[in-house]
């Protein structure tokens, strides 16, 4: 199925100066829609919004520049497998916004509907990965220090006092300012390049917690 | 993970944090070359550790301890140990 899938065409004609070719379009409403609704029903969502879901992207991927969401895949890995994932993405917002499903697949990015799941997963994961080093790069070195020690390591609060001879508080604090700080530049990030991700904190835990990568111990080697 | 003597609940912005730091840690890049941490490092955190940093060397200290995941690995084994 995949061989001749669409996404082996380019969304641009050539010939039309950038313009989104009409085959591209045509195949993407006929072949790739009822794929996308079918991903999002497995997903818990109700024909009625896997539609509504499904048609507001392939309308952004009609629309023209700037809006166009096809111009912010920056080609890390399939494109179908990235829309599949703006798609779920745009389900998981939805349903958090709304409340009116039950909490039912908010784990979707353990696997994805794709014929290359790993590529999209290592795709997601290096993503994820990048903003997280940059976030955690930016801070002063004594929080990210004591971020790397007390969540990457598992030192207990009581054996950071004594290092750096402050109260329990204190250590507190700086570690509360330190996960704010990651989480809001990491967040503010993400969301700058890949608009379609949509992701949440928890959501960025979980993709480093599937990673295949944690199958062994992480304590201190 | 050791247990936490602080009494601090495992639960919530440490459990998102672990797996986050548990990602990173086990992808942190190998090709820093630097296997070795020197001994004189070694000496400056085990007095870290024992709280005889003076305030004013701390940031600087860090700094060093940072530079390699191996010199963050044996700061927190002496953290573990002691």
């Amino acid at each position: 199925m995949h061989a001749d899938f669409l996404f082996q065409l380019s969304p641009h004609d050539s010939s039309s100066n950038g313009a989104l070719s009409e085959e591209f379009l045509s195949r993407l409403d006929r072949e790739f829609r009822p794929r996308m609704i079918a991903c999002l029903q497995s997903r818990g969502a109700s024909r009625h919004l896997a539609e509504d879901v499904v048609s507001e992207i392939i309308s952004e991927c009609m629309a023209e520049p700037p809006r166009n969401l096809l111009g912010r895949f920056k080609g890390e890995g399939p494109l179908d497998g990235w829309l599949l994932r703006v798609a779920i993405n745009r389900f998981i917002s939805r349903h958090r916004r709304e409340r009116v499903l039950e909490c039912v697949k908010l784990e979707v990015m353990d696997t994805l509907p794709c014929e290359n799941p790993p590529e999209m997963e290592g795709a997601l994961q290096r993503i994820v990965s990048n903003v997280l080093r940059e976030a955690i790069e930016s801070l002063p070195a004594e929080a990210r220090l004591l971020l790397w020690l007390r969540h990457g390591y598992g030192i207990p609060q009581n054996r950071l006092c004594v290092c750096w001879r402050s109260t329990p508080s204190r250590i507190s604090r700086a570690l509360s300012s330190a996960r704010d700080t990651v989480r809001d530049r990491t967040l503010r990030s993400i969301q700058k390049e890949e608009p379609g991700l949509h992701l949440q904190w928890p959501d960025i835990s979980g993709v480093c917690a599937q990673s295949d990568l944690l199958n062994g111990i992480r304590y201190v080697a | 993970m050791s247990p936490d003597s602080s009494g601090e609940s495992a639960s919530g912005p440490d459990d998102a944090l672990k797996n986050i730091f548990g990602y990173l840690e086990k992808n942190y890049p190998s090709e820093t070359g630097d296997s070795a941490v020197p001994e004189e490092l070694r000496r400056l955190m085990k007095e870290f550790a024992e709280g005889k940093t003076p305030s004013a060397e701390i940031e600087a200290l860090c700094t060093q301890i940072l530079r390699t995941p191996e010199s963050i690995r044996a700061f927190a084994r002496i953290l573990g140990e002691s």
